[in-house]
């Protein structure tokens, strides 16, 4: 009889064991699971997303945090255009000087004639 | 080479490029200890087996994880524990059956068969008492003959840890056949 210090198996009760947890059968539990694992493998997706599944959860976070900062970038680039583009805007670069910010502040939209002028400093 | 002489490793490459035949030699190979295992956990036959074959698909599906400079058994015995534990935490109704108390105690039932049958009930019972770790650690070391380092990869405790629950599940189940004869003839 085995001691339960032992640092061997202990046959006597791993063979009580084995045959109080053996459910018999192999044969029967051996086509079932081959039977599945061959449907998993006949599905394309199977071999692949086994090596990519693992990625995907990842893959996705970072995808969406590159198309944050994408969307992000993207808008202060257009709030910085429009900016520019008023900067650019001939009038005010030509009548800075003159009447250019009466014209601005004014409540309606000033006679196009007037901004000619304006622009072409006269 | 026939597949059922290859090694594990050379047959898990083979599985994992999708050859069926090398899962199957796998699957044969394992479903003895893959079922027991589980079964030790579950308690029930039919969830243990479900569990084992979750554990085997899942195998295959992460092939790619395995090295193969590394023992296959354990690496499979991990994974299918994980899917019994699993499985076990997710049940929530059915339970291992308890004893009759006449059959506890252990008073002689007239046929062999019956006698047989009580005394593997009564370890079963003795080993769903026991922690789930000293359980899986005492079925992997006692049944299934992994080492002390190999129980210790699969369970991811160290080794002493390991040694300890053996010691103390054998004591318990020692303890609980005592009042049980037969129990080391009940074995064949």
């Amino acid at each position: 009889m085995s001691s339960p210090f032992d640092h061997q198996p202990d046959h006597e009760l791993g063979a009580a064991l084995r045959a109080a947890l053996d459910a018999g059968d192999n044969h029967a539990f051996v086509q079932r699971v081959t039977a599945a694992g061959g449907s998993q493998l006949a599905e394309p997706s199977g071999v692949w997303w086994g090596v990519l599944g693992p990625w995907a959860r990842p893959g996705m976070a970072a995808a969406l945090a590159l198309i944050a900062a994408m969307g992000f970038w993207l808008g202060n680039r257009s709030l910085r255009g429009g900016v520019a583009a008023e900067l650019d805007d001939p009038i005010q670069a030509a009548g800075g000087l003159l009447e250019v910010p009466a014209l601005l502040a004014g409540q309606t939209a000033p006679d196009m004639d007037v901004v000619l002028g304006v622009a072409l400093g006269r | 080479m026939r597949n059922s002489d290859m090694q594990d490793g050379e047959l898990a490459a083979l599985a994992a490029a999708g050859d069926r035949e090398a899962f199957g030699v796998l699957v044969e190979r394992y479903a003895g200890a893959a079922r027991r295992l589980a079964r030790s956990i579950l308690g029930d036959p039919d969830d243990a087996d479900d569990a084992a074959q979750d554990g085997f698909l899942s195998a295959l599906r992460h092939l790619g994880r395995y090295d193969p400079s590394r023992p296959f058994g354990p690496w499979l015995m991990r994974i299918v524990a994980n899917a019994a534990s699993d499985r076990r935490r997710r049940r929530t109704v059915r339970q291992t059956q308890p004893l009759a108390p006449e059959l506890a105690a252990g008073r002689s039932s007239p046929a062999v068969e019956t006698e047989r049958r009580s005394i593997q009930e009564a370890l079963h019972g003795a080993l769903a008492a026991l922690p789930e770790r000293q359980r899986m650690a005492v079925v992997l070391f006692d049944v299934e003959g992994y080492s002390h380092r190999e129980i210790a990869s699969i369970l991811g405790v160290p080794d002493g840890t390991v040694r300890s629950d053996v010691f103390h599940a054998r004591r318990s189940l020692r303890s609980a056949m005592a009042p049980w004869k037969g129990w080391k003839e009940s074995e064949s």
